[in-house]
């Protein structure tokens, strides 16, 4: 059986194309002609249909899913109008995954079509958790709830910690944390969008939404320019004054890091404190994403400080270093097996 | 030394004199109604040797009431302040000692943070600057909410933002309710037997419209939940508190633009009114949580103390070794049900609640200690007291200057 996977990477998508064997495993059917990083996904899927023969599967992801979808689904006409319905949250890239189904359904008319979504993990998070403090038109009418995005990640480090209580820490450029009690998450760091929660690689994180409203009544900025500070120009980029990645912050140690170091490590500091109360300890901290090996520097940093309260929890620390496309396979894998 | 403490609301002049250091206070009153837009007419009401008493004086403005207020206590004998202390909300990265003289430049410095708060400070100032007119020999100190929080390292109070908005711009945390956490800081360390000096403590300012938290290492704030302005952190009376900054732009372009329409909506709409739809009082929507059958009401209810957890947590992780949990202002004095919901299944922390003396730290009966006996934190309500606060600033330095 061929499974193909469609999945979006650093504003492209990236086509990838896998055998699964008969004991189960997937080979990936390596040729860099068939698992190109291309521009149009439409010439990436139709460039596939013509080399490798016809998928059986197609996996598609996206982040974001809100609470409509709550597992992986078939890509039937109801799930492309919730996905349209999720467009003003996230106007990039829904539209483009949009033209990934399209363009596989037109060149690959009887696979099956699956979408997963980072968020269905967070899909039950606890009512307190969920809602901000803001009044009915704006939590129901205008959806505006808390999410994670980054839900396979979670989902894969709580099985692999296989404790009561896990914190997940998911260090991709923009990262986020989930307290997750007995495979529930009761706290995630990520918002009503990604941009909530510990700054990114050039993401604010968490910042007093009052200076939103100064940027706008008091210093004249537009929407466009302060989104782009807070989505692009700020975050660990914002502090250091120059580009730079989880890794070099925690792998390296450049002097001209510090700021963004010592802020990134306290807010994770802050971020293991509410877990701690959320769920009354900590069994085990498991670091993923891309940056998962600077895990071990921050999690010799938090087990310091964790030894310093009352009753010294020390939590087991691991990394999770299965890359996401094999997350995402076993995912899309695991789909099918249910839905037979 | 007598000491006159000046509270300025926005049509009111609070005042209270207090004789330092016994901190008896000799006479404590508020200037109402003041300014032209009221109907009513504007008075004078305060109480002394127990009595309450009212004067009616035209007080068309700040710089009215506060001639009225100087003519009252002069009038009176052996109420003549020596020094005077202007409480103030925001001093910016200007003014960061606990009280700061009023000279020349100290004024040149209010106009620079008037802006910071522009609904706050402006008034205020005015009250200090005519005071500082009428009475250029009377040795006059400003407060400020923010002047507690210069202590916090640039690691917590740094955003992730361009350098730009850092810097140029000025967007950092200042934090706020400086005075009460300072004062409830002290007193917790004389309750225990400490040095100010010496105490590590979380302290929760509770209050029935504003509210925020405060980690406090050797004595300093470390942190404060609220940040460049009072809007970040908690779920307040009718604030929201925290709010992912994509959705902040989305409500500025849904209302046209109008940033002040989104800044009166999660000011004056949101937090526990926007939440319950009924009130902005956290007791209330507690009763009818007993009551049972609302739902909004367990969703507020949930939201509210989730958050105050959520900070909680944060903060005894930040702190480490942790003395004391402090509770102070309305919800903090008065309101056990919240105390209990924050501090309960915080045994990782080494929390342990005794629900009795929980029940009765109330009101009169506090400073009370509702910890049990086993607990390794201690967890005190302590009612605060700004205008002392002020007053013991205020007294600290013009003591040196006498």
């Amino acid at each position: 059986m061929k499974v193909m996977l469609i999945l979006p990477a650093n504003g492209l998508q990236r086509v990838l194309l896998f055998e699964l064997e008969a004991d189960g495993s997937a080979k990936p059917i390596a040729a860099d002609a068939i698992n190109p990083v291309v521009e149009k996904v439409d010439e990436a899927i139709a460039k596939c249909a013509s080399t490798c023969g016809d998928p059986d599967v197609i996996g598609f992801y996206t982040p974001f899913g809100g609470e409509e979808f709550r597992q992986i689904e078939e890509i039937d006409e109801q799930a492309v109008a919730k996905l349209e319905n999720l467009i003003p949250r996230a106007p990039l890239h829904v539209p483009m995954l949009l033209r990934a189904v399209q363009a596989a359904e037109k060149a690959y008319p009887s696979a099956r079509r699956v979408l997963v979504s980072g968020s269905s993990f967070f899909a039950d998070l606890p009512d307190g958790e969920r809602h901000y403090a803001v009044d009915e038109d704006l939590r129901d009418r205008l959806a505006i709830r808390r999410t994670g995005y980054n839900g396979l990640y979670h989902q894969a480090a709580a099985r692999q910690a296989k404790a009561e209580r896990v914190l997940s820490i998911c260090l991709e450029p923009r990262p986020e944390a989930s307290a997750i009690l007995n495979g529930q998450p009761v706290m995630v760091t990520g918002g009503a969008t990604p941009l909530e929660g510990l700054p990114g690689q050039t993401s604010c994180g968490e910042i007093d939404p009052g200076m939103v409203l100064i940027l706008c009544q008091q210093h004249g900025l537009g929407p466009e320019e302060i989104a782009q500070m807070l989505t692009r120009e700020g975050g660990l980029k914002g502090l250091a004054e120059r580009s730079t990645t989880i890794s070099e912050l925690f792998l390296d140690d450049e002097a001209d890091l510090k700021l963004a170091r010592e802020l990134f490590l306290y807010r994770l500091l802050q971020v293991t404190g509410s877990a701690l109360a959320a769920m009354n300890g900590i069994d085990a901290i498991v670091f993923s994403g891309r940056h998962a090996r600077s895990g071990n520097r921050i999690g010799a940093y938090l087990q310091e400080k964790l030894r310093l309260l009352p009753s010294s929890p020390s939590p087991a620390i691991s990394l999770l270093e299965t890359p996401f496309e094999e997350l995402l396979l076993n995912e899309v894998i695991g789909g099918m097996a249910a839905a037979v | 030394m007598k000491i006159l403490v000046f509270n300025c609301g926005s049509s009111s002049l609070k005042f209270r004199l207090i004789s330092m250091p016994d901190e008896t206070e000799l006479i404590v009153g508020e200037a109402q109604r003041v300014g032209t837009q009221t109907t009513e007419p504007s008075r004078i009401v305060y109480k002394l040797n127990g009595e309450e008493q009212v004067k009616q004086a035209e007080m068309p403005s700040q710089s009215a009431a506060l001639r009225e207020v100087m003519v009252l206590l002069n009038g009176i004998d052996g109420m003549h302040p020596d020094a005077i202390g202007h409480r103030l909300v925001h001093g910016g990265d200007r003014f960061t000692e606990p009280a700061a003289f009023v000279d020349a430049k100290a004024v040149e410095d209010l106009e620079a943070v008037a802006g910071l708060a522009p609904l706050h400070n402006p008034p205020a100032i005015n009250v200090v600057k005519a005071c500082r007119d009428a009475y250029p020999d009377l040795s006059q100190f400003l407060v400020f909410d923010t002047a507690y929080h210069a202590t916090i390292p640039d690691h917590a109070s740094t955003y992730a933002l361009p350098i730009y908005l850092r810097k140029t711009l000025g967007l950092r945390k200042y934090g706020f309710h400086g005075t009460s956490h300072h004062f409830v800081a002290s007193e917790a360390a004389a309750f225990l037997g400490k040095d100010l000096s010496e105490l590590n403590a979380v302290s929760c300012h509770l209050g029935s419209g504003g509210a925020s938290l405060c980690a406090i290492v050797n004595g300093q704030s470390v942190d404060n939940t609220m940040g460049y302005s009072p809007l970040q952190g908690l779920v307040m009376s009718t604030r929201s508190g925290d709010l992912d900054p994509a959705i902040a732009l989305e409500l500025v372009s849904r209302e046209g633009g109008d940033a002040g329409a989104v800044e009166k909506l999660l000011n004056k709409k949101s937090g526990v009114l926007g939440l319950s739809g009924k009130s902005s009082d956290i007791r209330d929507v507690l009763a009818t949580v007993a009551e049972g059958g609302d739902p909004k009401a367990q969703l507020t209810a949930d939201v509210y103390i989730r958050r105050l957890r959520r900070y909680l947590g944060a903060y005894l992780t930040v702190v480490g070794r942790v003395d004391a949990i402090l509770f102070t202002d309305t919800i903090g004095e008065l309101v056990p049900a919240v105390r209990e919901a924050m501090c309960r299944d915080l045994d990782v922390f080494g929390i342990r609640v005794d629900s009795a003396a929980n029940e009765s730290a109330v009101g009169d009966a506090l400073p009370g200690d509702f910890a049990a006996a086993d607990s390794a934190v201690r967890l005190l309500a302590i009612r605060t007291n700004e205008e002392l606060s002020i007053a013991r600033s205020t007294f600290a330095m013009a003591r040196q200057a006498a």
